[in-house]
């Protein structure tokens, strides 16, 4: 059944997979340049690669087909299951295209061993991860306007912020926004060189995408289509 | 014996169909405690006006929607706790039929008939040729009669033992509408398969329902056979004094013009002997007359 969904979105969102391709195009120039940040350019094409899933779905709903797809003889439990497996395939796929071409392009010299990091793996599983565990259930709910959503939160949130800064007298407060949500990554990353830390991390990212999981299934069990 | 006893005593007696006492909530509107049954064999019309809740009905029986109260079987198998056994068993068409815009009916087909086990390829090709269908145009630019027909092209090539169709005749030209009302009267004419018929066209259900449920306002105002109707409900006409005497009991939806007063009665044999001597003319009443009286009497 799983494999029928799966063949099911690789045709009808065949765009999201020749699309990648400018992306990766990208990733290629800029792995040109001495120092390139590759840690930082496979996190991010495995972060893409897992958001596919949200944006499937979203699809899935802007052409209003949930109703036909829930009235096909499928539980809405696996339907939910297929698009969180299309998560960890796409995101892993994505990760391992990046660090593939960090590994394999003449013009670039990184090695094996910093492409293949384990503290840059656990930091693209979280993030991808965390990701996807916030984003699928608002996507498989409320669809296109979830998602939409979802990024319209944050960017309220940013500009809220930004007159709370400005209230107490502080200077360029995106700056320091920004700065510290870099410091905290970094710090992050940095921390994964513990296993114990590394462990951990992984353990409340299995939690949190186990109760983003069980929370999509009940929103979605429960959607009056 | 009519062909339809043939076909239930080819069941068994047991309805593929059975609604019992379901209910569903949406705001205001209240879907209240629904029960009717249909065997197999047979098709069987919802009919109401528009909102009455007949697509509710549809989208309850494909767990489309959660039910407040209730049960429900197909096959003796609640959808809710059997969904993809269920779903297998049934073939739908909804209102209006959503599939993927940008692919063409042939490639529906191949995504829709992956997840059915009794998919007929050969059977889906012949009815796309037989409903005047492309196979490789764009699902987003046909008509909406054509898309219709595409969507009961891919109810019927898995063999449903259930088809549900909501409103399907609508959208439709009138020569394949009879067409159509005539393969639905075929497909179950084996007593293994039936036909839940929603609709507001009450003709297409004269020509072909076994069954007929009533539903208005979120309420089944009647559940019977087609005969049972013939026999029980009937259009009266006569002077004033029809409203005075003891047979005002046994109507309702009374219309009152100059020269008498037009009603429809639910126990047209009862009436009949009320009237035995008096002035009066019991004539046969259409579906369209029983929901037109009984909506004024409500």
């Amino acid at each position: 059944m799983l494999r029928k969904l799966f063949l099911k979105d690789a045709r009808l969102n065949p765009h999201l997979f020749w699309g990648v391709i400018p992306f990766f195009a990208w990733v290629a120039y800029a792995l040109r340049e001495d120092g390139a940040p590759v840690g930082m350019l496979t996190v991010v094409s495995g972060v893409m690669g897992a958001a596919t899933a949200a944006t499937v779905a979203a699809r899935e709903d802007r052409f209003h087909a949930t109703a036909l797809l829930a009235s096909l003889p499928v539980p809405r439990e696996t339907l939910v299951l297929s698009r969180y497996l299309l998560a960890a395939v796409a995101g892993a796929a994505c990760f391992l295209g990046a660090a593939a071409l960090a590994a394999l392009l003449p013009w670039s010299s990184h090695a094996l061993g910093s492409i293949f990091d384990p503290r840059t793996v656990v930091m693209a599983l979280v993030i991808a991860g965390s990701s996807v565990a916030v984003m699928l259930p608002m996507a498989l709910r409320f669809g296109l306007v979830g998602v939409v959503a979802f990024f319209a939160v944050l960017q309220v949130a940013g500009v809220v912020l930004f007159f709370i800064a400005s209230m107490f007298g502080l200077r360029q407060p995106m700056r320091l926004v920004f700065g510290s949500v870099e410091a905290g990554l970094r710090a992050l990353h940095a921390s994964f060189a513990d296993a114990g830390a590394s462990a951990l991390a992984l353990a409340v990212l299995a939690g949190a995408l186990w109760l983003s999981y069980r929370l999509s299934v009940w929103l979605t069990t429960r959607r009056d289509l | 014996m009519r062909a339809g006893d043939a076909r239930a005593a080819e069941s068994g007696g047991e309805p593929l169909l059975e609604f019992r006492e379901v209910s569903k909530r949406y705001g205001e509107f209240l879907l209240d405690r629904v029960s009717f049954s249909l065997p197999r064999g047979y098709i069987c019309g919802l009919v109401g006006p528009n909102g009455a809740g007949k697509t509710t009905i549809v989208k309850l029986l494909l767990n489309l929607v959660d039910r407040d109260a209730g049960r429900i079987e197909v096959a003796g198998l609640d959808p809710a706790e059997h969904e993809t056994a269920v779903k297998a068993r049934i073939g739908f068409v909804h209102e209006v039929p959503t599939f993927y815009e940008h692919l063409s009916l042939e490639a529906i087909g191949d995504i829709v008939g992956s997840f059915y086990t009794a998919w007929d390829e050969a059977l889906f090709a012949s009815l796309l040729v037989e409903f005047d269908l492309p196979p490789r145009v764009r699902f987003g630019t046909l008509s909406r009669g054509m898309r219709t027909k595409g969507a009961l092209a891919l109810a019927l090539a898995h063999r449903a033992e259930l088809l549900v169709l909501d409103e399907p005749t609508a959208g439709l030209d009138p020569v394949f509408r009879r067409a159509l009302l005539e393969r639905l009267a075929g497909y179950v004419s084996d007593g293994r398969a039936s036909v839940l018929l929603s609709t507001h066209i009450t003709s297409d259900l004269e020509r072909i329902a076994d069954f007929v449920t009533y539903v208005r306002a979120g309420r089944v105002v009647l559940s019977a056979t087609r005969d049972e109707l013939a026999e029980r409900w009937a259009i009266v006409r006569g002077g004033p004094a029809l409203l005075e005497g003891e047979a005002r009991a046994l109507l309702s939806g009374w219309e009152r013009a100059p020269h008498g007063v037009t009603a429809l009665t639910f126990d047209a044999p009862g009436l009949r002997r009320r009237l035995a001597g008096h002035e009066g003319v019991v004539e046969r009443a259409t579906l369209e007359d029983i929901m037109f009286y009984t909506g004024r009497s409500c």
